[in-house]
């Protein structure tokens, strides 16, 4: 411990321990704006000088470390004006829009001109001018002029993202924030330089003049876009949302978000949002009393009988709501025919020992398995990032490459049965690093079951091993905590479909699912929705598998109730209701309770503990035979899927076009150039998808995107052989 | 990076334990060949490094030596800075100016002279100042400048 004197008062803190942290402790506030928790400290903006005995000059407190014996003083006169003279330099350029500044009532550069600035300026010449409002990427809006050249952002993109995207352009008093030759901010995590400015250079579009942060309600929440579960703040004006922030939970995002979960919130106020119950009569779905609309549910599943009744879905509920469920199907129904899935992911949760983000930190080998995190957990991507530039080896095994020549990749798998399976690569991956102390952490996208089953010999080589699966629906875990899985004798989803299809199954409910667009098998799943007599919908959005529904039960979405639930490390996850859901839409657990009340049920609090889940039942999915040729593999993108996302009116620049990508070396055997408009066909399907070529895709592979609404890659069967035939320009033109 | 430049280049890798610490000399190879530094040379060189191109334009926008448009085959900067401007420096530029028909940041028609405004060329002491390519003239008078811009004109038309 290191003994220092600041403002007479006597303290000893750890070695290493900055000046600026040992103040706070003991609770003496050094102004900053350059200096970040989450960032290394760099001493640009000189607001933090503080006198150090013996130190010839001010020092910034911000960078420097304490040492035995230090004497420390804050409170003199000479900082006071120091203070004060730092201000008015910022000020002396600064345009000084505040009632037109997004940023004013909740700005750095504004407290502490309150608190530390001169009641007058000294500067009576013209002001520097320079960009207003530039366009900064999709998300973001630049103003040069309010720029403090703090380096904030410049450090996180450097720092954090390790990208480089932005840096500091020119030199003096033109100095500014750009990026290479203005183009568009293009990183999928841009929206963290928007929190990270203390002032409103870089401000948000679609919250541009939304509303002053004083007219805000704000509560403390989680992104429920994916199975991270990021912390964030969710802000409303006036019943609206209008904004969503990264919050520090220093074990899952340390502040951070992905460009998803902060613009993705539009869809809560979506025009095309459910509002009221339909029933479908004479072929045609019409809107009803939820009177009515429960009545004709209750009805159909008793008629139904506990064998013919099966529900999907859970991966969307609270831990709460998925816990009615359960007691709904399998205590009140009295049906086994349960099963959250309905995507390609097996299991969610892990029966390795489980593993922790922060595992990833202090991880000897990180090993994805047929998984991108920087497409399906951007925010547990930066981990990785983190640990490549720590030097740690990390071997990607999957169809595509995500982190670029220099790792390791295994580009194996099912589709490619030359090169061997997945579950192979990993077996011999297991050889490898057996005998390592240090743990290995297996990143895993819960499909194939070849891989499930090596993974439990992973157990036995490798105690120390750690998994996280990363999930196609957030609460996957949670459900299967709460007994989502089909029990014995229960069908498994594509069982159920498979039911269906054949005329065995008389209800089909379907809860926050949407199997038409993400089960891979698109022609069965077609086929079960078209076929089953009585198909219940539960969602936000007339989705595709609603199409054919019998009754369309709308819900309240997940800013709009209280509860929690369980990312992907199983680790609780708050969520708090921010505005009321429209038309007073109950939430899905108000929906279980009301059909277990009405089935003769009772909702006993607490509830009975399912059992613990068994290790995942079979999920058959077929393989194609081997075939010559180029083969499909599909990959889930972060903007990927019909719904939520869909439906967020400030995702709609970014989202992904329909593309097939392929080896250079495949595109140039075909003559392919990217940019060229081609038919892929498979089967009897066909899809139109524009060429892209990437040494990252190996080759003998069509790397297609998965769920994208307007082209279907489940209508292709993975791994089957396809063709492609370029189509002339003229015909694609509308 | 072009066939032409590599060698050179990496020979300048050579003399730097971090590799980052090539930029300057790289993009000062890249502005030798081509005249200036180009948006095409500035990812020619971060991706040499492999660092982004933002990164690249961040340092060459910081050095006035390092041209990011296109100039004439003379450029001629003119401090402007204190010194310098507390002995003419101003009236020099607006000298140059009307001789040579351009303001400050452009090239005669003829791609012979660019003018501009510069930052102190650290030779303060004999102010005004100014720098042709990478010759000083200092302790200027429109006289001097006068005779300074035949003799390049001369050198030009002998050169053809
Ligand atoms: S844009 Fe904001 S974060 Fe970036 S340097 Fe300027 S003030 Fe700092
Ligand atoms: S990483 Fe996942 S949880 Fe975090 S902000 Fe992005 S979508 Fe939301
Ligand atoms: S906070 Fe210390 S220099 Fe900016
Ligand atoms: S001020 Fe002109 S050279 Fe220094």
């Amino acid at each position: 411990m290191i003994n220092l004197t600041i403002d007479g008062r006597q303290t000893s803190v750890p070695e290493g321990t900055l000046v600026l942290h040992a103040a706070r402790e003991l609770g003496i506030d050094i102004p900053t704006f350059c200096h970040h928790a989450r960032l290394l400290p760099f001493g640009a903006c000189r607001m933090c000088l503080v006198e150090i005995e013996k130190a010839p000059k001010l020092q910034t407190a911000c960078t420097t470390v304490v040492s035995e014996g230090m004497v420390v003083r804050t409170d003199t006169e000479q900082v006071r004006l120091t203070r004060q003279s730092v201000l008015e330099f910022l000020l002396a350029n600064h345009p000084l829009d505040c009632p037109v500044c997004d940023k004013g009532g909740e700005c750095e550069l504004q407290d502490l001109t309150h608190r530390w600035g001169a009641p007058a300026s000294q500067f009576r010449e013209a002001k520097n001018r320079k960009g207003k409002a530039l366009p900064f990427g999709p998300f973001i809006v630049m103003d040069e002029e309010r720029c403090i050249l703090c380096q904030r952002c410049v450090r996180f993109d450097q720092e954090v993202l390790g990208e480089g995207g932005i840096g500091l352009m020119g030199r003096g008093f033109r100095t500014r924030v750009g990026t290479f030759q203005g183009r568009p901010y293009d990183t999928p995590f841009s929206g963290n330089v928007v929190d990270l400015c203390p002032v409103g250079a870089l401000t948000s579009r679609p919250y541009r003049f939304r509303a002053r942060p004083w007219d805000l309600t704000s509560v403390a929440s989680t992104c429920l876009h994916c199975s991270v579960g990021c912390a964030a703040r969710l802000d409303a004006r006036e019943n609206h949302w209008v904004r969503l922030r990264g919050a520090d939970d220093p074990a899952v995002n340390q502040g951070w978000l992905c460009d998803r979960g902060r613009y993705g919130f539009g869809f809560a106020a979506s025009p095309e949002r459910l509002t009221a119950p339909q029933l479908r009569r004479g072929g045609k779905l019409a809107a009803t009393s939820w009177e009515e609309a429960l009545d004709r549910v209750v009805q159909a599943l008793r008629e139904a009988g506990p064998d013919r009744v099966g529900i999907i879905g859970g991966g969307r509920l609270t831990d709460q709501e998925a816990a009615l469920l359960h007691h709904l199907g399998r205590q009140v129904l009295g049906t086994a025919h349960l099963d959250r899935r309905a995507g390609r992911q097996l299991t969610a949760t892990p029966h390795l020992a489980g593993g922790t983000l922060e595992d990833l930190d202090r991880a000897a080998h990180i090993v994805l398995i047929g998984c991108d995190p920087e497409e399906t957990a951007p925010v547990l991507a930066l981990r990785v990032r983190q640990a490549l530039r720590r030097g740690t080896p990390v071997t990607e095994l999957g169809p595509w490459q995500t982190y670029g020549p220099g790792h390791a990749w295994i580009p194996p798998s099912r589709w490619l049965p030359a090169v061997g399976s997945t579950a192979t690569a990993l077996a011999g991956l297991r050889e490898e690093l057996a005998g390592q102390d240090q743990p290995v952490v297996l990143v895993w996208s819960g499909e194939d079951a070849a891989v499930h089953d090596e993974l439990a010999r992973w157990r036995q080589a490798m105690p120390g091993a750690r998994l996280l699966i990363v999930g196609d629906q957030p609460n996957a875990r949670g459900a299967e905590a709460a007994g989502l899985l089909p029990g014995s004798g229960g069908r498994s989803t594509p069982e159920l479909l498979a039911a269906a299809a054949a005329g065995d199954l008389q209800v089909l409910y379907l809860v926050g699912v949407n199997p038409a667009l993400s089960f891979p098998d698109g022609a069965l799943v077609r086929e079960a929705l078209e076929k089953v007599p009585f198909l219940v919908v539960q969602d936000l959005f007339a989705t595709e598998s609603a199409r054919s529904a019998h009754a369309l039960l709308p819900v309240a979405a997940w800013s709009e109730k209280t509860g929690s639930w369980s990312n992907l490390e199983g680790r609780h996850r708050p969520l708090a209701a921010l505005t009321p859901a429209p038309e007073n839409l109950p939430d899905d657990g108000g929906i279980f309770r009301e059909l277990i009340r009405r089935l003769g049920g009772e909702v006993s609090a607490p509830l009975p503990a399912p059992a613990p889940p068994a290790a995942a039942a079979a999920y058959p999915l077929s393989t194609p035979p081997a075939a010559e040729g180029l083969r499909v593999a599909t990959v889930e993108l972060t903007y990927s899927g019909g719904g939520t996302v869909l439906h967020a009116p400030a995702l709609s620049p970014v989202l992904p076009e329909a593309w097939v990508t392929l080896h250079p070396e495949e595109a140039a055997r075909r003559d392919l150039a990217p940019g060229q408009v081609v038919e892929l066909s498979c089967g009897d399907s066909r899809l139109t998808l524009s060429v892209r070529t990437s040494a990252q895709v190996a080759p003998g592979l069509a790397l297609v995107p998965r769920r994208l609404p307007h082209s279907p890659d489940n209508l292709l069967t993975e791994g089957a052989a396809v063709a492609l035939t370029p189509v002339p320009r003229k015909e694609v033109l509308p | 990076m072009r066939e032409a430049l590599m060698a050179h280049a990496r020979d300048v890798l050579t003399r730097y334990p971090d590799p980052n610490s090539a930029m300057l000399p790289l993009l000062y190879l890249v502005q030798e060949a081509d005249g200036w530094v180009s948006p095409a040379g500035l990812e020619e060189v971060a991706s040499f490094l492999g660092v982004a191109p933002a990164v690249a334009e961040s340092v060459a926008s910081f050095y006035t030596l390092l041209q990011k448009r296109p100039v004439g085959r003379y450029v001629l900067q003119v401090c402007t800075n204190l010194s310098c401007s507390l002995l003419g420096a101003e009236h020099l530029l607006d000298h140059l100016g009307r001789k040579l028909g351009i303001g400050p940041g452009e090239t005669t028609p003829d791609g012979l002279f660019t003018l501009q405004s510069v930052e102190c060329l650290a030779e303060c002491g004999q102010a005004p100042v100014l720098q042709v390519n990478l010759d000083f003239h200092s302790g200027l008078t429109p006289e001097k400048v006068d005779a300074l811009l035949n003799a390049l004109r001369k050198e030009a038309e002998q050169d053809v």
